[in-house]
């Protein structure tokens, strides 16, 4: 019991991190490279298009 | 009356045309490209009253030439039988040069609108346009409407209903003053547009003869009779007659200059206060874009920057610290209270709470930089710096262009990358892709932030603005070598706007800086979170498990040391140092989010943790020289992988990526190298 909360709570950092990356990978296969937010990107209206 | 009319949206670059367009059609658009080329195709479709719209918002040109792939498909449509009526949208604050384009579209023969958008920046800028002169110099139809407001967009589209097959809807009534001496007695006055010169009126005259004889399946000979006039390359193929008799020369500039003259007096007649807006702007540009004094002003404002970041930010960041400081002492006792382990305490503490929460300690000083950068833009300045710095990026072998994408780097690597595809030759694209990453993204600055308060406590501001002037010293070094090697001598020119110097909007500099800040947040709470969990693991993990206070022995300190040798001449052969250049890849703020890991310390900006952090490195003799050969370093060397991922992907080629990141590896290392060999034996 008494390692119960600290367990979650390491689960739920591991799940959040591993979610963190999956989501990044998928963001560049899509050819979404931005880490800085597309405030300022020229492709910011094609970067869920797909690139030729 | 149930009828479809189609409408072609055309207009200048940044005229609002596309917001007017998504006004109309909302949710009901579709991308495509036009047929075989890669330039984007936007439709859509509304209905007002009986009235069914099929819209079409054409690509953004500034005439009806043939140089680009824009303005040829526009051309192309316009001439067919597929639009019913075109909608000129004209910036109304800048109309000079868009009623060229409106001339252009006039001379065709279609139906054609004016909407003059952007009234409400007009009446702020205490200007007035007479919208009952207007329509009789051009003898269309001319409706004032606000795309961002919303307002005069009934109007507009009930004109275009009503004006499907009007050429010509009111007769002309203007004096051409520029033809004064005219001696041409056929006064063609009340039947076009613009009258050009006795001598093209002629010529006109008698191509337009030698069209009906000889091609009478042509439709509205004078725009013929021009376009040759002009030798247009398309028009003269199309014609297919041979009319060197009559077109000795080309008359394209004269025509040009004349539509010019004419859009001069239709400015003077109808638009009002202009002079004084124009005065102002005038005067200022001859300041801030001198010839001589241009460059230095500019260096001297982003000092001005500098001085703010750290002045206003250093006095911010210690809410900051206060706040990260008890969140972290808070942290500690909740973890002990519910009993958690020595190694999930570590990892919270030690790991994401230093490297996240350190990082955002200098989130006033991105705050303060990204403020600045935006008041400096929406003011109308950094249009200028392209233009300035267009002398300087010639004897490069690159246009006053290319300046536009390095700027973008001060913010962040990728758009900056991304923004090259603007150059139109590749090799100058290619140049540009590899020497921008030279210079200093903001990503970097809590580095600099961090070892030149450390290290150079009284001349902090100086020594990170230093940094970003050895950036940008260091691209255009790059450059030039890199045009000594094509040995190209191409020959440049810059078209580029420049608009009127404006009081910085309070709501747009909101916006733009609120998206910068939320970025960081985010940032911070998605790859520095990972990034710090994982330099945690490598730091306190090794072949035999978990180390404990002693790191030496953990898969970290293995990488680190791996890259002694090399790192050692450039001042920074420190195991610890290596981590953190590697860490750096996912993203440059990581660099520092490892030093709060590495050396457990979480509140890394505050006096205290900046005084830890500097006994820490003392006791490996790290001093002031191996504090700026590493901001050298991070400065020069590979960005982040979302960068080198943008790079392969603007110049389609791993082989460019691998070259651009040995370029900077390479640049990185020998200028570290350089600086740190002599300072280290001059001190």
């Amino acid at each position: 019991m008494k390692y119960v909360i600290p367990t979650i709570l390491l689960i739920l950092i591991l799940s959040y991190a591993a979610f963190v990356i999956h989501r990044k990978i998928k963001k560049m296969k899509a050819g979404q490279f931005c880490s800085c937010g597309c405030g300022d990107c020229p492709s910011s209206k094609k970067c869920n298009k797909n690139y030729n | 009356m149930n009828e479809e009319l189609n409408v072609g949206f055309i207009g200048n670059p940044n005229c609002g045309k596309t917001t007017l367009f998504n006004a109309y059609t909302g949710a009901k658009l579709k991308v495509a490209n036009w047929p075989g080329v890669t330039v984007e195709k936007k439709e859509g479709a509304m209905k007002y009253h009986d009235h069914h719209f099929k819209l079409v918002d054409l690509p953004g040109i500034y005439s009806l030439t043939s140089y680009t792939m824009e303005e040829k498909l526009s051309r192309e449509y316009i001439m067919s039988d597929q639009v019913d009526v075109i909608v000129d949208i004209a910036d109304a604050s800048s109309l000079e040069r868009n009623l060229y384009l409106t001339l252009q579209l006039i001379e065709l023969g279609k139906p054609v609108i004016l909407a003059l958008n952007m009234m409400d920046i007009v009446e702020e800028r205490g200007m007035e346009i007479d919208l009952h002169r207007m329509p009789e110099m051009l003898g269309i139809p001319v409706i004032p409407v606000s795309a961002r407001k919303k307002t005069g967009l009934d109007i507009l589209m009930h004109t275009v209903a009503h004006h499907k097959k009007k050429i010509q809807q009111y007769s002309y009534e203007h004096h051409h003053a520029h033809l004064v001496n005219s001696q041409d007695k056929r006064n063609k006055h009340d039947q076009y547009v613009v009258v050009y010169s006795d001598e093209i009126e002629h010529k006109i005259d008698q191509l337009v003869i030698l069209l009906k004889n000889e091609r009478p399946d042509l439709v509205n000979d004078r725009w013929y009779a021009i376009k040759l006039l002009e030798q247009d390359e398309e028009v003269t193929r199309q014609v297919g007659l041979d009319v060197s008799s009559i077109v000795d020369r080309s008359y394209e500039q004269d025509i040009i200059n004349q539509k010019y003259d004419f859009i001069d007096e239709v400015i003077e007649e109808c638009l009002v206060n202009k002079a004084v807006k124009e005065a102002k702007t005038d005067k200022i540009d001859a300041v801030l874009t001198n010839r001589y004094a241009g460059i230095p002003i500019f260096l001297g404002i982003m000092a001005m920057v500098f001085f703010l970041t750290f002045t206003v930010g250093d006095f911010l960041k210690g809410y900051f610290e206060i706040f990260l400081e008890h969140f972290s002492g808070g942290a500690a006792n909740v973890l002990s209270h519910i009993g958690a382990g020595e190694m999930v305490s570590s990892l919270i503490c030690d790991g994401i709470i230093a490297g996240v929460g350190g990082i955002l300690t200098f989130l006033p000083n991105i705050f303060i930089l990204f403020l600045a950068l935006a008041i400096l833009e929406d003011s109308g300045y950094m249009s200028r710096v392209a233009y300035i710095m267009d002398g300087l990026m010639g004897k490069l072998g690159l246009s006053g262009r290319a300046f536009i994408p390095m700027l973008l780097g001060f913010g962040c690597s990728v758009p900056a990358v991304m923004a090259s595809r603007a150059l139109e030759d590749i090799k100058d694209r290619r140049k540009t892709v590899l020497v921008t990453p030279f210079m200093s993204c903001s990503a970097r600055l809590p580095i600099y932030v961090l070892f030149s308060e450390i290290f150079f406590p009284d001349h902090a501001m100086l020594v990170a603005y230093s940094m970003y002037v050895i950036g940008l010293v260091v691209a255009i070094t790059i450059a030039l070598i890199m045009k000594l090697f094509e040995g190209k001598k191409g020959v440049h020119t810059l078209l580029i706007e420049l608009p009127e110097y404006k009081t910085p909007n309070a709501h747009t500099i909101f916006i733009y800086v609120w998206e910068k800040v939320k970025d960081y947040l985010t940032k911070a709470g998605t790859t520095i979170f990972v990034a710090s969990i994982i330099v945690w693991f490598v730091l306190n993990f090794g072949p035999n498990g978990m180390v404990g206070d002693d790191v030496s022995g953990s898969f970290g300190a293995s990488i680190g040391r791996f890259l002694i040798p090399v790192l050692a001449p450039a001042g920074i052969g420190v195991w610890q140092i290596g981590v953190c250049l590697i860490s750096g890849l996912a993203a440059k703020e990581v660099v520092v989010s490892s030093f709060c890991v590495l050396f457990g310390i979480s509140n890394i900006n505050s006096s205290l943790g900046m005084m830890e952090l500097k006994a820490n490195l003392s006791a490996v003799s790290f001093g002031p020289a191996n504090a700026y050969a590493l901001m050298l370093f991070c400065l020069l060397y590979t960005p982040c992988i979302a960068t080198l991922a943008t790079v392969k992907r603007e110049l389609s080629s791993t082989k460019w990526m691998i070259a651009s990141v040995v370029l900077q590896l390479s640049v990185a290392w020998g200028v570290a190298t350089l600086f740190y060999q002599i300072a280290s034996r001059l001190i």
